[in-house]
């Protein structure tokens, strides 16, 4: 009985630690398909710590916006950023979203600021972006501006086109984007 | 029994006799998108991926998806056609263009259209995108301006100029007494066509109003525009208020209104100094394109059409908000070569045709005041169910609180407070236009659309036949796919 309980216990804690987030993309991925009117959208957060306080970004929300829809049907994800998506030499943040094409607002990010004292933090964005079928995007860089640890608020600066350099470390972190072509689109 | 068998045996053969040509047909169908695409199939969640379609230069699925979206004759059917048509006009269909634009304005139009499926909006407890959809002031204005020139290109000018007055009326259908009326193209072509079919004095009136409009919506003019409506709005609550206080007047009451006597002097005084400074801009304002534009010795009218027009979302607890907001397109202007030899450059092109500035200006409509009452509603319905079940677990023996606190949790729930977000996403963001006169035979137009850095960042070749009438019309739409 205590064997079979065991069993059913590692299945259960195994099962959660190699689940994979299909609307992302992960490190891992040897494939990536997007026939069925699937698109790719990526973009890096930028947060500056120069003011003591350290964030930690765990998750970001995306909401879809689609006016032939009811507004109780739209889909609500909440997408996963782990250590694959986070370069500590630059302080920057690789997000990536792989969703059905349509339209869709970029609404928090959530984490927590020095997780010693686990304080939980969202930076609130209201963004808009497109997914386009079959297609790979790049939407531009999220600047944050200094984080005050009190209030653990920030709020968003700017949006610039850094692509020429995010790309190629997207094409780094995601070896499965190495061949493919990414264009630039924007967040509105 | 053995008859029993042989009626089975007819039975299913007279069925296979229906079932079979359908069967047949659908695997000798050589494209196999069209059942995918079927009315049957097609759902309206599905226009968002014919609109992203459309935006990534995909028109064939797009064009099938509407197409199929119009065949099921449901309530959006108006807005379907306007989807279509402005697909058709991209790809240069005119005469498809204007079916469908056609088909769309006789229902945003008709008062008794969609009659049935409009009567479950009305009560408390149902949603918004349930009625049929006719549009917003705006979308209405732009659907009688395309109808309006299609036909123009089609010599039909007295329908053409019914439907540009139909347009300039729907634009008086707005909260906002400054901004009613204020697309200035809508008179321009009216302007034409009472020129073309020689009413020199209507063409004078309109042409006049044109003026005004182009002044009125003028970028220099928007924040003073805005600044004074809000003041109009202060300065009409406050008169309502005087008159309020100075029907039961008593001499506690005095003081108030002599501080509202006060406060009005103050707006009257700020609304005439905002007119003031927008008669000194408009002094400033060079209208040499609009005179231009309406010279009727000019033959070839050229639309270019640029970006994606505005996306109207929901937002607040509920969803019973909806906002505008709008993707920029990189292009500043545009110039066009015909022939290889003539060019002529974007600033003689009219333009401030701003799609998402009339969208936004419109003002609230009626039904966003009704919503807000739906989301007060709900949120009442939901918050009484919560005490009353509070209640039911501290003190119902009977269970009486526990069934009120279902009934009204449940008419919470089948409450639909959710703003109508459906629009006419396949808009342009602007629309220029330029009049000219043009050689009779066959030109070829190259149209490039630069950004403000003086790049290029789109451009077209087009091979357009210029006859001998007043009436060629010539579309380009530049969305941000390469053609």
């Amino acid at each position: 009985m205590k064997n079979l309980l065991f069993i059913i216990f590692l299945t259960f804690s195994l099962s959660g630690c190699v689940s994979v987030n299909p609307y992302v993309l992960t490190k891992g991925q040897t494939s990536l398909d997007l026939t069925n009117n699937r698109g790719v959208a990526l973009f890096t957060l930028k947060a500056d710590n120069s003011g003591g306080g350290r964030l930690f970004l765990s998750s970001f929300m995306a909401r879809e916006v689609n006016q032939y829809k009811l507004y109780n049907t739209l889909g609500v994800f909440s997408l996963p950023l782990g250590s694959e998506n986070y370069s500590a030499t630059d302080n920057l943040y690789f997000c990536s979203v792989v969703l059905s094409s349509g339209i869709y607002r970029l609404d928090s990010f959530n984490g927590m600021v020095n997780p010693f004292f686990a304080m939980p933090a969202a930076l609130k964005i209201g963004k808009i972006f497109d997914i386009y079928p079959n297609k790979i995007n790049y939407l531009g860089r999220l600047n944050f501006s200094n984080l005050d640890t009190k209030s653990v608020f920030t709020s968003l600066s700017k949006i610039e086109d850094t692509s020429e350099q995010d790309i190629l470390k997207f094409k780094e972190i995601f070896p499965i984007l190495k061949d493919r072509q990414i264009s630039k689109d924007s967040f509105y | 029994m053995p008859f029993k068998i042989i009626k089975l045996t007819a039975i299913v053969f007279a069925i296979s006799l229906i079932t079979f040509p359908v069967f047949a047909a659908q695997s000798n169908n050589p494209n196999p998108e069209e059942p995918k695409y079927s009315p049957k199939n097609l759902q309206d969640k599905d226009a968002m991926q014919a609109e992203m379609d459309f935006y990534a230069g995909n028109d064939h699925e797009a064009e099938l998806i509407f197409t199929g979206l119009i065949a099921k004759k449901d309530h959006d059917i108006a807005l379907w056609n306007n989807q279509l048509g402005s697909l058709y006009l991209t790809q240069g269909k005119f005469k498809e263009a204007k079916d469908a634009f056609m088909e769309a304005y006789v229902l945003m139009n008709d008062i008794a259209a969609f009659k049935n499926l409009e009567l479950n909006s009305v009560g408390l407890i149902s949603s918004e995108m349930t009625k049929g959809y006719k549009g917003d002031p705006y979308e209405k204005v732009f659907n009688s301006f395309y109808v309006g020139i299609l036909l123009y290109a089609d010599n039909d000018l007295e329908n053409a100029l019914a439907a540009f007055k139909n347009g300039i009326l729907c634009d008086s259908d707005v909260t906002g007494k400054l901004y009613k009326s204020d697309v200035a193209l809508m008179y321009l072509m009216a302007t034409r066509l009472e020129l073309l079919q020689k009413n020199q004095s209507m063409a004078d009136d309109f042409f006049k109003q044109a003026t005004e409009a182009f002044y009125l919506s003028h970028p220099d003019n928007r924040l003073l525009v805005s600044q004074k409506q809000g003041l109009l709005d202060d300065l009409d609550k406050k008169q309502k208020e005087l008159l309020e206080k100075e029907t039961k007047a008593n001499i506690k009451l005095e003081q108030v209104i002599n501080t509202l006597k006060a406060e009005i002097g103050k707006l009257e005084a700020d609304i005439k100094l905002a007119g003031d400074k927008i008669e000194e801009n408009n002094r400033k304002i060079a209208i040499n394109n609009l005179k231009d534009f309406i010279n009727p010795d000019n033959n070839t009218l050229i639309c270019v059409e640029t970006g994606r027009g505005p996306l109207k979302y929901q937002i607040g607890t509920y969803g019973e908000k909806t906002i505008f907001t709008i993707k920029p397109y990189p292009a500043v202007g545009f110039s066009v070569t015909i022939d290889n030899f003539t060019q002529i450059k974007a600033e003689s092109f009219l333009k401030h045709n701003d799609v998402f500035y009339q969208a936004s200006t419109r003002g609230g409509r009626v039904m966003d005041s009704m919503l807000k009452g739906k989301a007060e509603f709900k949120q009442t319905t939901a918050d009484v169910s919560n005490v009353l079940s509070t209640m039911s677990q501290a003190y119902d023996p009977y269970g009486v609180f526990s069934l009120l606190s279902f009934a009204t949790g449940a008419v919470s729930n089948a409450t639909n407070p959710y703003a109508d977000a459906r629009h006419w996403s396949l808009l342009p963001a602007e629309l220029q236009i330029i009049s000219l006169r043009l050689a009779p035979g066959t030109h070829q137009l190259q149209i490039n659309a630069y950004d403000s850095t003086g790049k290029t960042i789109e451009s077209s070749k087009i091979n357009v036949q210029i006859t001998n009438n007043s009436n060629n019309v010539i579309f380009k739409r530049f969305r941000g796919v390469e053609s």
